[in-house]
């Protein structure tokens, strides 16, 4: 099953949450996911699938699991649902503390990247969600990541908003060597984005659709992407519901 | 809360002319009373200054100051950790959470006449013994604090893989400020009230000790003096170093 050479190659057994006085739950059960180095994966799936324990589970938060993760990444670098920032701590200093070079140039450079050079000196609170979720980018980017993990960093804002954010993104990640894991609901930013769609089932949680999407990113445009979102559409509907309903891609997950 | 310019001007003033009232009304009741038993206002800063220039104010004052910073920066390290630990540790919290209500409840009198048989009738033991008053209520505010803390926040620095240094220094303490401060600020008022009554009981200097032995030559134009003098400097210690640290450890949040 293992692939050699694999950025991330992750099997879970299962995965339970033994809540008191709720119930155990299963949250992901028999998934096995290899992820080459360079690879950009969309995951998707219905809310409460366990996309985001799958994360914590890459991430090495979460290792009460059953199963196996080998990971070649020396550096992560996260994106939270919530930006995650440090309230106290200015935009610059939230990314200079994690920092891998301690170089002013290298911090300037990603600020600029990202467009925060102006903002360099406010503090998060003083931030619009989508400047401060850019400031959690330029944090993710400041650790030079070899593997990136996005949960659900362009929900909840405008479509302006968020299409700068992705912009941010692709042009950051143009001359980097990173592997980029990256949780969505939205079926065209998955395919405007990634090299990969990988779709999970409802809890418990495992891989039921695997698609390499083979055109580069750059060459993409409108009408491919509707195209394969019309081709998708239908394949994600039937797939990751529950026998006979479909369920909805809902917006959050809980 | 933020204020204007002026704004804080006015406040001062306002503060200003409370205290100078106050004054007032003692030199008021001081005429109308006209007994040693209540010195005017007038004599007891007399009393301060000639003290202070010629007498055992200032050397007395500078212990005590001693004793209470001692004592104070020990409760706050000590009671500190404890607070971090058990705010950290659920098990450790269940276990300790008794303990640290019977240190509540202990009387400061109790604290001070066994650390006095026990320790003797020494400069440790009269520091510990006030440390051991403050360290309890130090420990259950930062714990409180620490029980507060974002645990999103300490995910993001496991993830960043930050070291314990910089988790400390910028996750935090920085969220637990408001609790230190609110632990600094009511500790040392009653860290100075204890030193002076730790020193009435066993120690032979200090301003609890000078007023002390005033109070059995019946002087109150002296005993006035040094809690005047103590109180006046423990207000510049709130207003020049509290106050400042604590804006400036907050000032994100008026931004």
């Amino acid at each position: 099953m293992r692939k050699a050479g694999a950025a991330v190659d992750l099997t879970v057994k299962s995965k339970v949450y033994r809540g008191h006085p709720a119930a155990p739950v299963v949250a992901l059960g028999d998934l096995h996911l290899s992820i080459a180095p360079g690879e950009f994966v969309a995951l998707m799936g219905p809310s409460g699938c366990g996309k985001t324990t799958l994360l914590r589970i890459l991430t090495g938060l979460d290792e009460d699991f059953e199963g196996e993760l080998t990971r070649e990444s020396q550096a992560i670098g996260m994106v939270f649902q919530e930006p995650r920032l440090l309230p106290w701590r200015t935009v610059k200093d939230n990314i200079a503390l994690v920092s891998c070079n301690p170089a002013p140039g290298f911090l300037k450079r990603i600020l600029d990247e990202c467009g925060l050079s102006d903002l360099a000196g406010r503090f998060p609170g003083q931030l619009s969600l989508g400047q401060q979720r850019r400031a959690a980018l330029a944090r993710a980017f400041a650790v030079d990541p070899d593997l990136l993990v996005l949960d659900e960093a362009f929900v909840s804002l405008d479509n302006k908003a968020a299409e700068k954010l992705r912009a941010v993104l692709c042009t950051a990640l143009e001359g980097r060597q990173a592997t980029v894991v990256m949780v969505t609901h939205d079926l065209r930013e998955a395919l405007s984005l990634a090299s990969r769609l990988i779709l999970l089932s409802p809890r418990p949680g495992r891989v039921v659709e695997d698609i390499t999407l083979g055109l580069r990113r750059q060459a993409r445009d409108e009408a491919w992407v509707g195209a394969r979102q019309a081709e998708l559409t239908s394949i994600i509907a039937h797939k990751a519901a529950p026998a006979a309903t479909p369920a909805p891609l809902d917006r959050k997950e809980e | 809360m933020a204020f204007d310019r002026p704004d804080r001007a006015r406040r001062a003033l306002i503060r200003a002319a409370s205290l100078v009232s106050l004054v007032l009304i003692w030199q008021g009741a001081a005429a109308l009373a006209r007994s040693p038993l209540l010195p005017a206002p007038t004599a007891v800063i007399g009393f301060v200054i000639a003290e202070a220039a010629g007498g055992d104010l200032l050397r007395q004052l500078g212990i005590t100051l001693f004793r209470v910073a001692a004592s104070f920066t020990a409760a706050m390290l000590i009671g500190g950790a404890i607070g971090i630990a058990l705010g950290q540790d659920k098990r450790l919290n269940l276990w300790f959470d008794g303990w640290l209500i019977v240190l509540l409840n202990l009387p400061a009198l109790v604290v001070a006449v066994l650390a006095y048989v026990w320790l003797g009738l020494t400069e440790a033991a009269a520091i510990a013994a006030v440390a051991i008053n403050k360290i309890p209520t130090v420990a259950v505010t930062l714990r409180e604090g620490t029980q507060a803390l974002d645990p999103g926040l300490d995910e993001m620095a496991r993830v960043f893989r930050l070291s314990w240094r910089a988790r400390l220094l910028h996750v935090t303490l920085p969220a637990l400020a408001p609790f230190i401060s609110a632990a600094a600020r009511s500790g040392l008022a009653l860290v100075w009230k204890i030193v002076l009554f730790v020193e009435l009981l066993g120690r032979p200097s200090g301003i609890g000790f000078a007023i002390h032995l005033n109070f059995q030559l019946f002087d109150l134009t002296a005993v006035l003096g040094y809690s005047l003098a103590f109180m006046a400097i423990m207000l510049a210690v709130e207003y020049l170093i509290m106050e400042p640290i604590d804006r400036y450890a907050q000032g994100w949040r008026r931004r």
